[in-house]
């Protein structure tokens, strides 16, 4: 047999061109094959990981997100207290009883505890001590000659000449009933904003 | 481990020492679909750890041994058997099988080696290994038969000192053909020469073997 033969049976592996060791002589050491398939293990034990957290990678925030908003939308509604323009309100009612009351003469100042003496929890002169100034200005100016100093709208409002049915407590209820049920819901809203910003106790009961 | 591309087609590193010839880049091959290790990787790359368990007990024994009597020592040779298998993970995910998982693991090895000669510059190729390596390169005695186990350990001390009488280019490419099981077109393409390159040093590296083994069996 040639050499070019023998190579090339070698090549083949079909005939051994001499005797070598055996294949299982050499083999890794155990500690070796510990390092390398633990690292195996650890390099995909993070994407395994990741993996999952990415499936509910979207959920988590949201429902972290749909949580704050409904905790703040809570907490503002019961917690902070609706802020209501009383003044406007009454300012706009005043306008309209003295349109329809041109004639009408102005009235004292009545003190709401004397308005309404049934009603022990009210607080005393405050309200008629906020419209005295606005009304002792406009007199004088009256007896000056002189028009009467401008005053803002609240001030205004607040000098206006009370209504009749302002002078009892059941009077004023009534006519607010009255305005509700006539559907004027705004002079209504109105009339009770002042209703209850002269009776602080009627307003701060707990079943209002 | 260097800072080095890889490619399923071809390995480099950014080492411009060319000690050994390099593998090209530019050939591209289509996907092998019908090597079952090759669909092993893929399982891994996708997170199957029984898919490594089982490439690495096919691949272990025979990477090993080309390692070994590549670097001719023990503690070299382990970690590089640790550097390829690192490289195999660290590229599992984005693998490609553009040729056998074989082809691409041996082409690791080989890199890995040539990268480790770039770094030491100091083994020469064609040294003879030592007595001393050679002892611990064997494995532990069998008690039982001492007769046969002194043989065995002969003829293992003969084909190493055979072995590393070798060139490098053709130990190289003689324990690929050995070892690694592959062709002589997919040696030429791990070692980054053509086929004929490759059987002609395969062709020196058998007869030297062969004569230098028969010299030491008969020094008469």
């Amino acid at each position: 047999m040639s050499g070019d033969d023998e190579f090339d049976d070698f090549l083949a592996r079909r005939k051994p061109l001499f005797q070598r060791p055996s294949a299982h002589e050499l083999e890794p050491p155990a500690e070796v094959d510990r390092l390398v398939l633990r690292q195996a293990r650890e390099a995909i034990r993070p994407s395994r990981e990741l993996h999952e957290i990415r499936g509910a990678g979207w959920g988590m925030p949201l429902a972290l997100a749909a949580t704050v908003l409904v905790t703040v939308t809570i907490v503002l509604n019961v917690m902070v207290p609706r802020k209501v323009d009383h003044a406007s309100d009454v300012h706009q009612v005043a306008q309209r009883i003295d349109a329809a009351q041109p004639n009408a003469t102005m009235a004292p100042s009545v003190a709401p505890a004397a308005r309404a003496p049934n009603n022990a929890a009210r607080p005393a002169a405050a309200p008629a001590l906020a419209s005295a100034p606005a009304f002792a200005a406009s007199e004088a100016a009256a007896g000056r000659g002189t028009p009467p100093p401008t005053e803002s709208p609240r001030v205004a409002a607040k000098a206006a000449p009370a209504p009749a049915w302002r002078r009892d407590t059941q009077s004023w209820l009534a006519e607010i009933d009255k305005l509700r049920a006539q559907g004027k819901i705004i002079e209504a809203d109105a009339e009770m904003a002042e209703y209850k910003r002269q009776h602080r106790a009627y307003a701060a009961s707990p079943d209002r | 481990m260097n800072a080095a591309t890889f490619a399923m087609d071809g390995l480099t590193t950014s080492d411009t020492d060319v000690r050994f010839a390099r593998p090209k880049l530019a050939r591209r091959v289509e996907l092998v679909t019908d090597d079952e290790d090759a669909q092993l990787m893929l399982a891994y790359g996708r997170g199957e750890m029984r898919a490594f368990e089982t490439l690495y007990s096919r691949h272990r024994a025979a990477l090993y041994r080309y390692l070994v009597r590549q670097a001719r020592d023990a503690e070299i040779a382990n970690d590089l058997f640790q550097e390829v298998w690192s490289r195999v993970i660290v590229i599992r995910s984005r693998y490609e099988p553009r040729a056998k998982f074989r082809t691409f693991l041996f082409t690791l090895a080989h890199n890995c080696f040539i990268d480790h000669c770039r770094r030491v510059k100091s083994r020469p190729a064609g040294l003879v290994l030592e007595d001393a390596d050679a002892a611990d390169l064997l494995p532990a005695d069998d008690a039982s038969r001492p007769d046969a186990s002194m043989e065995r350990d002969e003829n293992s001390r003969r084909y190493r000192a055979a072995l590393a009488t070798l060139p490098q280019e053709q130990r190289d490419v003689y324990l690929l053909h050995e070892e690694s099981d592959l062709s002589l077109e997919e040696i030429a393409r791990i070692t980054g020469v053509g086929a004929e390159t490759a059987k002609s040093r395969l062709r020196y590296a058998v007869g030297k073997l062969k004569a230098a083994l028969a010299a030491m069996e008969d020094p008469a």
